[in-house]
């Protein structure tokens, strides 16, 4: 009676085209309420805010309860934009602190529900045939992701899955620019260094 | 197959350069700067062959399996929603969506209409108004008067009565405090001097904080002093979950731990096997002798030495409450909109309450009875011993983050739009940052109709759990940890420190 719970889905996300309105135009009219023009925000936005929730919780499902939360918070606080915020980072900045939020919250939540780099070695699911393949290659770039501080991942994927410059990156998490570049320089040597070790182990 | 591969030194880049090139958006770099960069990594291999690691690093992560995206926006906005681009069929006939208004207060019985009353009732309305502004500018200005600002370190002994003393942490410095419930003053402060993982958990003779170390630290309730810390734990996210008497249940990316609260020694534990995406390791829940987990599916382990009573492979970690009480565990389901009971015994199925579907469901259970919350629209309660319904109530705005049904009192705790999403020691956020909006609605737990609500108006981060003992509400924002009166949400004291705190917990 119980339903499973797929693994890793086989579904390309799907594409969404760009709004024939303006992106400006588009927040505003949903900022007055507008349900159409935020539905079109959700289309634009779903695929990468579902991407980075998942790979920033290492969790696909995970990943997507908490985009749930992210387009609903996002709804109730529309209003108070202010016309000078740009919405993406702003969108962003309601998924990041959700899944904070979520591993604040109570003792359920853990940051990480990935297996740790140190104990890769001893783990069959890293004996696979082969060098190449595929799962290997997934779980080696998912427990080097998994190693940074939480700080150097949630940039660098802000950088790498919703293509945020450093700017938009400091805008987004309300930090200063400075910060932001050395949370993604040492994210990217911290994740260079995982991945080699990962895989050397493997 | 294993390969006994040696790991090659990674290639160090040139301190100046480092920074530079990590910067991977076209917009991070001037042109100036680029052209500069490039110049460098003609001349120096090591620069050139970190930036092609990088790249190809970059590749690696972009090439991860996709994640398939929501379906459709949240079914809590369908509610709302009058329809949505993207069905085509509804749309025939139909123009676009009218604007909507958003409504941002809860469901209340409408006042009279203005107009339709007589000039006396508006006279007596006025005046009854002002009576009450009066009266509440008086209890704000008390109020101000006997509430703390700052730590107040009382010293002497934390008492080990159950719920006596409340525990905060600050993360970032590993400082943990033990809060006098009365007045918001200190009985002790121990910094632990390592950062810490989240919040701690307490027993009645201690309190324990997992660090980044890898490591759990138990300080004597009584006085703070450190008692033993733990073999370093495998894994990272290292967390204390539950603790009772005998042992402290931990969690890490490696799998689940029981140590023995009197010294830290390990006394079983479960790693994860099998794992892909959705597996995660945490305790749920401990009571009765049995603590419940997940790992790959839901685990009932037996305290004393982590025994398997039974197992689910079909529940998968999730953010969800569980909960365990009254002999069964409710379990919440969010993309099947459903609650699994099972008997808490053998993990047989005793029935499945059905709510709405891929939205949120939130549980919470207190004096026999049980309070779900399904997509923050409908909030129902359940008497736990038949799981029939007391009460049902729907409400007009999304309420999320039920958190505490105690003293007679329901609370949720939401906050939108939080401003410390990360903070960095020392620094201030930059101005353009959106206020984050706190809010804590109690409900009377005999109806579900609204007791109070609660805004604080200067809110600097985001709120946590409320915890309810004794007549007073607890939740931490930001740095600060409020107390309210659970009978009218006035705040009786407030503790503020200079870096976040974590949730309150009392044991």
């Amino acid at each position: 009676m119980f339903q499973a719970i797929p693994g890793d889905s086989i579904d390309e996300p799907a594409r969404h085209p760009t709004p024939d309105i303006s992106l400006t135009n588009t927040v505003e009219q949903a900022r007055a309420g507008d349900s159409t023009a935020f539905s079109a925000l959700f289309q634009q936005y779903n695929s990468q805010v579902c991407a980075y929730l998942a790979r920033l919780v290492g969790n696909d499902e995970i990943g997507r309860d908490l985009a749930q939360e992210t387009f609903i918070r996002a709804w109730k606080s529309l209003p108070e934009i202010r016309s000078d915020q740009h919405f993406k980072p702003w969108l962003f900045r309601i998924a990041t602190n959700a899944a904070r939020s979520h591993l604040r919250h109570t003792h359920l939540i853990r940051w990480l529900p990935w297996q740790d780099a140190d104990a890769a070695s001893t783990n069959s699911n890293l004996t696979l045939e082969g060098p190449e393949d595929q799962a290997g290659e997934t779980e080696c770039v998912q427990q080097a992701m998994a190693s940074l501080s939480p700080q150097c991942r949630t940039c660098l994927l802000l950088q790498l899955v919703a293509g945020f410059s450093q700017r938009e990156i400091a805008e987004a998490l309300g930090i200063s620019e400075k910060s932001v570049s050395a949370y993604v320089s040492r994210g990217r040597e911290q994740f260079r260094t995982a991945y080699r070790r990962v895989k050397g182990a493997e | 197959m294993k390969h006994n591969n040696t790991v090659p030194t990674p290639s160090v880049p040139c301190a100046q350069w480092a920074k530079k090139l990590a910067a991977a958006h076209p917009g991070d770099l001037s042109s100036t700067e680029r052209a500069a960069l490039d110049k460098h990594i003609q001349t120096c291999p090591a620069c050139a062959s970190v930036q092609a690691e990088y790249r190809e690093m970059d590749a690696r992560i972009l090439a991860l399996p996709p994640v398939t995206p929501l379906t459709g926006l949240p079914a809590s906005l369908q509610y709302i929603f009058p329809e949505q681009p993207g069905d085509e069929q509804q749309h025939t006939g139909k123009g676009s969506a009218a604007p909507i208004a958003f409504p941002t207060t809860m469901q209340s019985t409408p006042l009279m209409p203005v107009s339709a009353m007589s000039p006396k009732r508006l006279m007596r309305l006025v005046s009854a108004i002002a009576a009450v502004l009066v009266v509440g500018a008086l209890i704000a200005g008390f109020l101000i008067l006997f509430t703390v600002h700052h730590t107040t370190l009382v010293g002497g002994n934390a008492p080990s009565d159950a719920n006596s003393v409340i525990f905060v942490a600050s993360e970032d410095d590993g400082t943990v405090y033990a809060v006098r419930p009365s007045d918001g003053a200190l009985y002790w402060q121990h910094t632990i001097g390592h950062k810490l993982t989240g919040a701690p958990v307490a027993s009645q003779d201690a309190v324990f904080a997992g660090s980044y170390d890898g490591h759990i630290y138990a300080l004597r309730r009584s006085d703070g002093s450190l008692t033993w810390s733990s073999p370093a734990i495998p894994g990272s996210a290292v967390q204390p979950n539950f603790a009772d008497i005998t042992a402290i249940y931990v969690s890490a990316t490696s799998g689940i731990y029981a140590l023995s609260a009197l010294d830290g020694k390990i006394l079983w534990s479960r790693s994860i096997h099998g794992c892909n995406t959705t597996c995660g390791a945490s305790f749920v829940a401990v009571t009765d002798g049995t603590a419940y987990a997940y790992l790959d599916g839901l685990y009932a382990l037996r305290t004393s030495d982590g025994k398997v009573l039974w197992h689910h492979p079909e529940f998968q970690f999730t953010t969800r409450s569980f909960v365990a009480t009254d002999g069964k565990v409710y379990i919440p389901v969010d993309r099947d909109g459903n609650v699994y009971v099972l008997r808490a015994s053998d993990g047989q199925s005793i029935h499945t309450l059905t709510y709405q579907k891929d939205e949120p469901i939130e549980l919470v259970a207190a004096n026999g009875i049980i309070y779900i919350d399904s997509a923050g629209h409908d909030v129902y309660a359940l008497r736990t011993s038949d799981d029939s319904t007391l009460w049902h109530k729907q409400f007009n705005d999304i309420l999320l983050g039920m958190s505490s049904a105690n003293d007679g009192t329901l609370y949720f705790s939401e906050t939108i739009v939080v401003a410390d999403s990360i903070q960095v020691p020392g620094q201030t956020p930059t101005p353009n940052t959106s206020p984050p909006s706190v809010d804590v609605y109690a409900l009377r737990t005999s109806d579900g109709t609204q007791r109070w609500h609660w805004h604080p108006s200067t809110a600097t981060g985001g709120s946590t759990d409320v915890l309810a003992i004794k007549g007073t509400a607890y939740l931490t924002v930001g740095n600060s940890l409020y107390a309210l009166r659970t009978s009218d949400g006035t705040q009786r004291w407030v503790l503020s420190e200079s870096t976040t705190l974590t949730s309150p917990v009392s044991g």
